[in-house]
């Protein structure tokens, strides 16, 4: 297991703790339950930012995963449809930044598997490009933290 | 070990580890977008209209970009090809230069293809289907399609998918046969079910799946479960032992897909 994906699951456990002990009818629950309200707190609201700030500070795999990906659809070109570029020339394009990977020393030649290809459509190549750049700007970025 | 058991171990081994290490258990843990980002790719849903997925990566430059076509649906279809390109991914599948997946038929999805492809689709089908999840839901109830069809609405998968997935791991005598143009396009047998349904073989007048050709997709006699003789689907079998059968229409491919099993 990776160590990361250790700190949400303890403290999802915590919390899960908190709540059951929170609902718990018996004196200690009801106890605790008191105080909390005697200090000012609604324990269903503090349960609540609880989970809330966990999230945000020891997400699970699965809540960082859907955060980072969303964060990282912000990033996409929108504009890419509006070139006035023809096929030949984002072919060229394509061909140009593979040699600029290639002489960044990618260990191979980026590589894209397709599932039921018919044809590459002119929309496929410009993202096809765009895909190309982003990691071609990926391995300059290593190569100059090297 | 059979030398289909060997090509699949080692996708299969690829897939559980991904299980095991997210502590996924329970089909709605499998979102696959998000596996697919903890493992390395970033999916997205647009860039591909002549295919339906398409995967680049290059080793050393960050994420691993996984494009699906817009709107590919089924949403089952759009979760397997995800899960098979991420296969090629988990797997170091590498293409050498952009290139095509031998895959040119869904429904012919395992058979003579690539190594690379039958590995990415045994790997993608134990990532979204997972043994440790399936099997147990599989096992517990007699065979038919309303219990695959609740297993593909729980793991949000293909009837096609979930059926050969249902026949290779419920452990009973059945298999799920494939026809298209009166004739068995294709049949996956569970380990159990010792008989041979020829790929091309013409289907008989007496069994339920040719209504579909005969009367169209809403023949109730093929969707119902039916006893008929043996012999109409097993040559030399012997007319008086039953098989049950039951099919449903896969309209969108003209195809029409049958389960069968032996009490």
């Amino acid at each position: 297991m990776k160590p990361n994906n250790k700190r949400p699951s303890e403290a999802g456990q915590f919390l899960n703790n908190l709540e059951s002990i929170l609902a718990d009818a018996s004196p200690a629950g009801e106890e605790l339950a008191e105080s909390l309200r005697e200090d000012g707190f609604d324990p269903g609201q503090l349960d609540n930012d609880l989970r809330e700030l966990l999230k945000q500070h020891a997400p699970t795999w699965k809540q960082k995963a859907e955060r980072e990906r969303q964060a990282a659809l912000k990033t996409l070109s929108k504009a890419k449809a509006a070139l006035s570029r023809t096929r030949a020339e984002t072919e060229q394009l394509i061909q140009s930044t593979v040699d600029a990977m290639q002489k960044l020393g990618a260990p191979a030649t980026a590589g894209a598997y397709h599932q039921k290809f018919q044809t590459a459509t002119d929309a496929d190549l410009e993202s096809l490009l765009e895909d190309l750049e982003a990691q071609y700007e990926a391995l300059k970025a290593k190569k100059s933290n090297e | 070990m059979s030398s289909r058991e060997e090509r699949e171990w080692w996708p299969r081994l690829k897939a559980r580890a991904i299980i095991k290490e997210l502590k996924i258990s329970h089909p709605s843990d499998i979102s696959i977008e998000d596996i697919a980002w903890n493992q390395g790719a970033w999916v997205i849903d647009d860039g591909v209209s002549g295919c339906d997925a398409r995967l680049l990566h290059t080793p050393g430059a960050g994420m691993a970009r996984l494009r699906v076509r817009k709107n590919l649906s089924p949403p089952g279809k759009r979760r397997f090809a995800i899960a098979h390109e991420l296969g090629h991914l988990a797997l170091r599948h590498r293409p050498g230069q952009p290139s095509e997946c031998s895959d040119k038929e869904f429904l012919r999805w395992y058979n003579g293809q690539s190594d690379k492809e039958v590995e990415a689709n045994v790997f993608a089908a134990e990532l979204i289907m997972p043994e440790s999840l399936f099997e147990p839901r599989a096992t517990s109830t007699r065979p038919s399609l309303e219990t695959i069809e609740l297993l593909a609405s729980d793991f949000q998968t293909t009837l096609t998918a979930t059926a050969i997935r249902y026949v290779q791991l419920c452990g009973r005598k059945c298999a799920v046969v494939c026809s298209a143009n009166r004739r068995v396009d294709w049949c996956w047998p569970s380990p159990e079910f010792h008989y041979w349904i020829k790929r091309g073989q013409e289907l008989r007048g007496n069994c339920y799946a040719i209504d579909f050709f005969e009367k169209g997709p809403h023949a109730l006699e093929m969707r119902e479960a039916q006893e008929v003789p043996r012999n109409v689907w097993v040559e030399g079998e012997s007319v008086r032992d039953s098989i049950s059968e039951q099919s449903r229409p896969l309209t969108s491919y003209g195809s029409v897909l049958t389960l069968l099993w032996i009490a």
